[in-house]
């Protein structure tokens, strides 16, 4: 009796081997799909990383997602930490912009992956070395109140207009304003002197871009600077706002993703990297309210095609460089 | 140094002690660990950093000034308040109460927000008054320390108020009835007898305001950054997301800085011992018949509560309600859109709910046990080793909350014992929750304790009754109120707790305030106002099933 059982142990431990020591391999790499959990880090709005994630299992079935978010800057605290334990918790990284990853690229923490995807994109918006991906185009644009005020046309009247009618998110708390800190200062004809004046115009900080597009909403103040897809989805939504894209062009920032280094599930980052950037992930941006990166995918409603859009730009290697420099030097230029 | 630990209640001493060093000790080791060191080597950098840098003056000297001003404030509002609910027959002070009670579980981020569209400089409040006035331009600012204050005295007056009601529900019928028969009136016994009485709960009433104010983020992120008035946690906030430079070290070293205040406060209450007085009888005192002009203060109070609570919660409302942000208030721009979303759409504040109710039980009803042994020893046995007790239990709740969850991060990630890892789970936020808000329920419960003569015990235990025993028939009933004044504390702060799920919190272990502040974050301000309101009356609804089932207990 006791030896039956001991053979029918063997013969169970016999069938079930190959599949634990991947002896099936050929069988596996026919059916090379995705799976087990993949954990994403990222900044997008709640809601929005929802459907993201959504989207994707949908693509990937045998895939299921787990979402940490929070604003760029917690999100990279908390990454950095685990990273720096040696353990780190995400799989793929969805935040803010390019300096970001440049720092991360610096410190060796991401693992590069060329995406087939990436030839339909422009070279300009990922890395020449594949640690990173922009996803889609966050343009920082002027937004006004018109009920109460009047259209204006650039950047430079901006910090022209009568006092305290301006609001911006301040560089040391949000991602967005910290790299336009680094383009602007950059970009001749705005650069410091541009800082100064808003900053003698009384111009009214904010933690973040919600803030900018509430606070223009409510007419608490008649213009911001802002994000533009925030400022259009409160258009579309029915408040008394408008967009405008300055002549002198806007700073863009692409939300980037990388794949972890020493991620647990590598084919799955790998994966959700290439479904962000293909036809249908672009798609998926589009039905959320984001302008897309691939020039195959139609923008949503209200918003400029990419190819009509001026851009202001800085290397992300040296923004990355002088990010913390800047942001102090506008603590103290707006004695904060 | 071990000398008074010869008491029975040390083994369980020493269960409470292993608790605290996992949850309260071991982080904030670490913490400091990293403050006193640059890049794995032992260094002073950070301090000096401190010490030299004009930044980090200013911020102190601000926040100093903010919490000593809101904690006055809110304990004259406070105790003005216990004293209308609890010894007068106002018409109307139930609603009075439970309505200054709601600050507790608006997370202070939205009450701020909700101040903005009230009284900001186009909220209706503001609005309103121009037009009766016939005034242009704005008729005050928010964005100053004035409007600091003024939130953070909202915020902590919950706080305050019902620690002073748990004193009040303790005061001996007859000391005050023998003062009047000997001729005292009201203000001589209040100013003779009930507050002397009472000064253990005005104790523990002014540490727990103060250091609540000192640590809050949420009013002045959002009142203090457009005013340019930096604070404490505004400045640590900054290095802390400044991490990638070093920031940690720095935060760490600020951090150091909060737990100065927790020390000093620490000293003051120990110096403080043995207030004895207040009776056990649990009888109600005398309340006093305002007569006729009880109407109008019933008139004053009422207008009071409606410009700094009902107000701001209207605008929230309004919030919630409209099609979309900055419309005027007219019925055609009104939808239950938003709330339909949260309601039935948004699955995540199910499961929330779900979280944040667990959490906040079960983080009241431990930390209430943890504290009436801490208390009872703490009161009992006169030893230094309960200095670093009390120690350990002050110093998380006196630290910012993110700081907090970034030392357990440091902990917990690693895993400390092998084959445990909590990192990522909801067991990680209960410890967070245990740590944070023990010091919440300790006031109250070793306020009790003080008050409790020993001569019951020692009565007991003459007549052969063990601890257990003599704890479980004579004093757990004694206790009942400041118990039930700790769990409802500590249960109202977890659940729309923000800080420390911030950073602790994830997919699978979403909790209420995480949720609203990230709808409140990513733009959906409209959302996460609908979420809030709905939030506040469900507190609405257990504060008043709490008044029905046991009428006469701690909270009126």
């Amino acid at each position: 009796m006791r030896s039956l059982s001991f053979w029918a142990v063997l013969c169970g431990a016999a069938l079930v081997q190959p599949f634990t020591l991947g002896g099936w391999g050929f069988l596996g790499a026919a059916l090379a799909q995705p799976s087990g959990t993949l954990r994403l880090y990222t900044s997008q709005p709640d809601a929005d990383a929802q459907q993201t994630a959504s989207a994707f299992q949908a693509a990937y079935p045998g895939v299921s997602v787990e979402i940490f978010r929070s604003g760029t800057e917690e999100v990279i605290s908390r990454f950095l930490l685990e990273a720096e334990a040696g353990s780190p918790q995400a799989d793929v990284l969805l935040v803010a912009d390019a300096p970001t990853f440049e720092l991360l690229k610096s410190r060796n923490l991401l693992d590069p992956y060329c995406s087939p995807e990436a030839e339909a994109i422009d070279p300009a918006y990922y890395d020449p070395d594949c640690h990173y991906f922009g996803t889609k185009i966050l343009a920082t644009v002027i937004v006004y109140n018109t009920a109460l005020a009047e259209p204006i046309d650039s950047w430079a009247a901006l910090a022209q207009l009568p006092k305290g009618q301006v609001v911006m998110p301040s560089p040391t708390y949000s991602g967005a304003a910290a790299y336009n800190l680094g383009v602007i200062t950059r970009t001749p004809g705005l650069g410091w002197e541009w800082y100064e004046a808003l900053k003698n115009n009384n111009t009214v900080l904010v933690q973040g871009n919600g803030a900018v597009a509430r606070n223009v909403a409510s007419g608490e103040q008649r213009y911001g600077m802002v994000v533009d897809f925030l400022a259009i989805r409160n258009r579309n939504e029915g408040s008394p706002v408008e967009v405008i894209y300055p002549s002198e062009g806007v700073p863009i920032i692409t939300e980037p993703v990388g794949v972890v280094k020493g991620a647990a599930n590598r084919e799955a980052a790998q994966a959700f990297v290439d479904f962000l950037l293909s036809q249908k992930g672009q798609q998926v941006a589009v039905d959320i309210g984001y302008m897309p990166l691939r020039e195959d995918v139609a923008p949503p409603e209200g918003f400029p095609a990419l190819s009509e859009l001026t851009l202001l730009s800085a290397p992300p290697a040296e923004l990355a460089e002088t990010r913390e420099a800047d942001k102090a030097r506008f603590a103290e230029l707006f004695g904060e | 140094m071990w000398k008074g630990l010869k008491h029975p209640v040390v083994p369980w001493l020493f269960g409470v002690g292993v608790v605290l060093f996992f949850t309260n000790f071991y982080p904030l080791l670490m913490l400091m660990q990293r403050g006193l060191s640059r890049e794995g080597a032992f260094s002073l950098d950070n301090l000096r950093w401190l010490l030299e840098t004009p930044r980090v003056h200013l911020a102190l000297r601000h926040s100093l000034f903010v919490a000593a001003t809101s904690t006055g404030l809110a304990l004259l509002a406070g105790l003005l308040l216990a004293v209308v609910t609890r010894k007068t027959d106002l018409p109307g002070r139930g609603g009075i109460r439970i309505l200054f009670l709601s600050p507790l579980v608006i997370p202070p981020q939205v009450l701020a927000l909700a101040w903005i569209q009230w009284a900001g400089p186009v909220g209706y409040l503001q609005q309103g008054l121009r037009w009766l006035l016939h005034r242009q331009g704005a008729l005050w600012s928010l964005y100053t320390p004035g409007g600091i204050v003024l939130l953070l005295s909202l915020f902590t007056l919950p706080i305050t108020y019902l620690t002073l009601v748990a004193g009040l529900s303790r005061l001996q019928k007859q000391t005050e009835e023998a003062a009047r028969l000997d001729g005292a009136n009201v203000l001589q016994v209040w100013l003779y007898i009930t507050l002397p009485l009472l000064r253990p709960y005005v104790g523990a009433a002014v540490v727990l305001a103060f250091l609540g104010a000192l640590g809050n983020f949420g009013i002045p992120a959002l009142l203090g950054i457009p005013g340019r008035y930096i604070t404490l946690p505004t400045l640590l906030y900054q290095e802390v997301i400044n991490f990638s430079s070093g920031g940690l070290g720095r935060s760490a070293a600020l951090a150091m800085l909060f737990g100065l205040p927790a020390l000093f406060f620490l000293g003051l209450q120990h110096r403080r011992r043995g207030q004895e007085g207040l009776d056990p009888s649990h009888e109600p005192t005398e309340r006093y018949t305002l007569g006729r002009v009880r109407w109008l203060w019933s008139g004053i109070l009422w207008v009071v509560t409606l410009g700094v609570i009902v107000g701001p919660l209207f605008a929230m409302a309004a919030t919630a309600l409209l099609r979309a942000y900055g419309l005027p208030l007219n019925w055609s721009n009104l939808t239950f859109e938003h709330f339909r979303f949260v309601i039935f759409d948004l699955e995540r504040a199910h499961r929330a709910t779900v979280h944040s109710l667990g959490l906040a039980s079960g983080a009241a009803l431990i930390s209430s046990s943890l504290a009436i042994i801490l208390g009872y020893c703490l009161t009992r046995l006169r030893s230094s080793a309960l200095l670093l007790l009390s120690l350990m239990v002050d110093l998380p709740y006196a630290l910012p909350g993110i700081i907090f969850a970034l030392s357990l991060i440091l902990v917990w990630l690693p895993s400390p014992l092998p084959g445990l890892s909590l990192y990522g789970t909801l067991w990680l936020i209960l410890i967070a929750y245990l740590g944070r808000f023990l010091a919440f329920s300790l006031q109250p419960i070793q306020a009790a304790w003080r008050s409790l003569d020993t001569s019951l015990e020692e009565a007991a235990s003459i007549d052969g009754a063990d601890l257990v025993q003599s704890f479980r028939h004579i004093l757990l009933p004694l206790l009942t109120p400041a118990l039930g004044a700790a769990m409802l504390l500590v249960f109202l702060q977890a659940f729309g707790e923000l800080t420390l799920s911030a950073l602790l919190a994830g997919s699978g272990t979403e909790t209420l305030g995480w949720l609203i502040f990230g709808l409140q974050q990513g733009g959906f301000s409209q959302q996460a106002a609908a979420l809030s309101l709905l939030l506040v009356i469900a507190l609405f609804v257990v504060a008043a099933l709490i008044n029905r089932l046991r009428p006469g207990s701690v909270d009126e």
